[in-house]
């Protein structure tokens, strides 16, 4: 004890310790802050934040439009629809800067299209786990460059050109992520295939061979309003590629950076067939039975209205595999009952109103005659969904039998598609 | 005598480091002394929550305050003055009237911090409302908030009741004899599989007020004040008569430690909860 005594008391003479920075640590810290609510507020067209959810970029990159008043608040519009706001509207809230760990900004009170990915529910109590308190790291003029407090995702801001309209500029990007529907791509490099490019959400999982040993690699990236943008310079084969731009006819991301002559090109399975494809007028085969029917847009790349039966019923269109897949799905009532389209297994005699047994179609190939047939999607466990039926249920989900107020046995479906 | 040496040393050590010190102290704070700006709603805080209870009322997300367990996002505002008008006057002003504000201003929590979304569970259930040591309580739900009674009285004032009776009986304690009414009969985190009938029978207002005594003697007080005396008297039906007389047993001790150590007669203050919660309709929950 006495040891260490003598030891501190030693310590305590020697010469005083140069400072190293003028200021004590809250000074510098309040003048961060000063300076970094100078630098937001500066921009006063706001800000295109470059916004990713998730750790390690799982779902990819969202875009949000930001500016900053003096008095504390905040505009936020986005590229996402959330339940009251469409992609390009926008929400006003309250920001503030923060000392914390270091200089933070937390946009504090809630709003609606800023927070869409920080919603927490029952089913998934982190929403998608996104940030709204971010830890500053770089701060200019030019750009800010930050790190979400709880998620780690490196988020940057640059300044939206002066006279840009916001609601023009999030509906280009909208427009991409409307039309890059695929699930399928292969990446080229000097027109060489190198990997096969798989898409899930806003990244990309390319697959390759090396050696002998199949590898994978999962890149997230944000949509531009030409193209695609990585989160990280994606680095394959000794080549660096980061910004492409969509080419809609080719259905192709084209790489821009100089000296890099690289493409993402879609890479459609056998027999896919489009959207649009399907809508029209068609003749739906069941047993020995025929029926008109009319397939019409639903939601435009994901889903159909099909009437011409019993009961009108949705078609959900799977742009990875250009197919369409009739769901087990709720269509309409009948004397009190709700009446539910049934996979069935006619061989069997089962059915099943489980939202994820369903018929999906397959495409004989004949670019003249387009014809579907409609067969088992396989998560039915043992049972063949090789049909559906109208089947009744009561208000609290009790099978009350089949529906009885017109057809409602349709095994072994095909369908052609009317000249 | 090692603890002699010890301080001797500081001091030793406080005194050598004096002498030594030439730096002059920095006459400027290291606190932003520059008063602060407040928007409107912050201003009536002020004026309504702080000035006359002492009570930090924030509805903006402090990351600090909040628990980094969950994932949560933050209140929107129109939302949090519609609350902030609703507890001041459902909950605090009802405790004003029948105690005094003196009572209310010393023993209620001195930060309400709100919170927009609820806090999950990974298990499907969610947390309601939290107190922290009597000095915090936590209100979730914000943005779903409902100008509703029911919804007021589930989501809010049940928890605030429930979470002020505990600052209470921290203060100064209950009869020990209360525990021994159902000791037994408490099953811990077990409740979440009982319903309230079952609670009920077995001597429990709710199936949360058997997961131990303290909570049982809370929930006693919010489940009364909270409801009318046709839902008491619904409950004790409801309850049996082997149940309804251990709720009554526990219920007349509840009693008396209101009247005895907070001068407060339940009754009143159902009376008054119920009155103040059937006026909602006359607040202006829009305008500051």
């Amino acid at each position: 004890m006495l040891m260490i005594i003598s030891g501190i008391l030693a310590q305590s003479c020697t010469k005083d310790e140069e400072d190293i920075f003028d200021q004590s640590a809250a000074e510098r810290m309040t003048a961060a802050l000063d300076e970094y609510k100078t630098v937001l507020t500066g921009a006063t067209n706001g800000w295109v934040m470059e916004y990713y959810p998730e750790e390690e970029q799982a779902i990819g990159g969202y875009t949000f439009l930001c500016s900053f008043s003096a008095s504390g608040e905040v505009s936020v519009a986005s590229e996402i629809n959330t339940e009251n706001y469409e992609a390009g509207e926008t929400k006003r809230s309250l920001y503030k800067l923060i000392a914390d760990a270091g200089p933070v900004l937390s946009f504090d009170t809630y709003n609606e299209i800023f927070h869409y990915f920080a919603e927490p529910s029952g089913s998934d109590v982190d929403g998608y786990a996104g940030d709204y308190e971010f830890v500053f790291t770089e701060v200019s003029a030019d750009s800010v460059i930050m790190k979400g407090k709880k998620y780690g995702n490196r988020i940057v801001m640059t300044p939206l050109p002066e006279g840009q309209d916001w609601n023009e500029y999030l509906q280009e990007i909208v427009a991409i992520d409307e039309q890059v529907v695929f699930g399928t791509f292969k990446l080229l490099i000097n027109d060489q295939e190198a990997a096969v490019v798989e898409k899930s959400d806003r990244t990309f999982t390319l697959e390759y061979t090396e050696g002998e040993e199949v590898k994978t690699m999962t890149a997230g990236f944000i949509y531009t309003g030409t193209g695609l943008k990585f989160y990280e310079p994606l680095e394959f084969g000794g080549v660096v590629m980061n910004r492409f731009e969509w080419d809609g006819d080719q259905s192709t991301f084209i790489c821009t950076d100089t000296g890099v002559n690289a493409r993402i090109e879609v890479d459609l399975p056998e027999n896919y067939r489009y959207y649009g494809d399907y809508i029209g007028q068609w003749t739906f085969y069941y047993n020995n039975l025929s029926k008109p029917v009319t397939i019409t847009q639903e939601v435009r790349n994901k889903t159909y209205r099909v009437s011409g039966l019993s009961f009108d019923f949705l078609l959900t269109y799977d742009p990875a595999a250009g197919s369409v897949t009739i769901f087990a799905q709720d269509v309409g009532t009948y004397n009190g009952y709700t009446v539910s389209l049934c996979p069935w297994d006619p061989v069997a005699g089962y059915f099943t109103w489980s939202p994820t047994v369903g018929l999906v179609s397959e495409w004989n190939g004949d670019p003249e005659d387009f014809e579907i047939i409609f067969k088992n999607n396989g998560v039915w466990g043992t049972y063949v969904a090789d049909g559906f039926l109208f089947w009744m249920f009561t208000s609290s989900g009790a099978s009350a039998g089949r529906y009885n107020g017109g057809e409602s046995r349709f095994p072994f479906i095909t369908m052609t598609k009317q000249q | 005598m090692k603890r002699l040496i010890f301080y001797t040393a500081i001091f030793a050590l406080a005194i050598f480091s004096w002498s030594c010190n030439e730096d002059d102290l920095n006459s400027d704070s290291i606190f932003d002394t520059s008063e602060v700006e407040r928007n409107a709603f912050e201003k009536w805080l002020l004026q309504n929550y702080t000035y006359p209870y002492n009570i930090d009322f924030k509805y903006r997300l402090e990351d600090i305050e909040s628990d980094m367990d969950y994932t949560l996002t933050p209140a929107d505002m129109d939302k949090s003055i519609k609350l902030a008008k609703l507890v001041k006057y459902c909950w605090l002003e009802a405790y004003d009237e029948v105690a005094g504000i003196v009572f209310t201003r010393t023993f209620v929590p001195k930060t309400v911090h709100l919170i927009g979304s609820a806090a999950y569970n990974t298990d499907g259930t969610m947390i309601l409302g939290t107190a922290e040591g009597g000095l915090k309580i936590t209100l979730y739900l914000v943005n779903s908030l409902q100008v509703d009674r029911d919804f007021l009285n589930y989501f809010y004032f049940k928890t605030m009741h429930h979470e002020f009776a505990h600052i209470l009986h921290q203060t100064k304690n209950y009869d020990p004899d209360f525990e021994t009414i159902s000791e037994g009969n408490y099953i811990g985190n077990d409740w979440i599989y009982s319903s309230d009938t079952e609670a009920r029978q077995a001597g429990f207002v709710t199936p949360y007020a058997q997961s131990e005594p303290n909570e049982d003697f809370v929930e006693s007080i919010a489940v009364y004040v909270t409801n009318s005396p046709e839902f008491w008297d619904a409950l004790l039906e409801e309850a049996g008569e082997e149940g309804a007389a251990i709720i009554l047993q526990k219920f007349e001790i509840v009693r008396n430690y209101l009247q005895e150590t907070w001068s407060i007669d339940i009754d009143k203050l159902r009376e008054v909860v119920q009155r103040r919660s059937g006026e909602l309709d006359k607040l202006d929950l829009d305008n500051l």
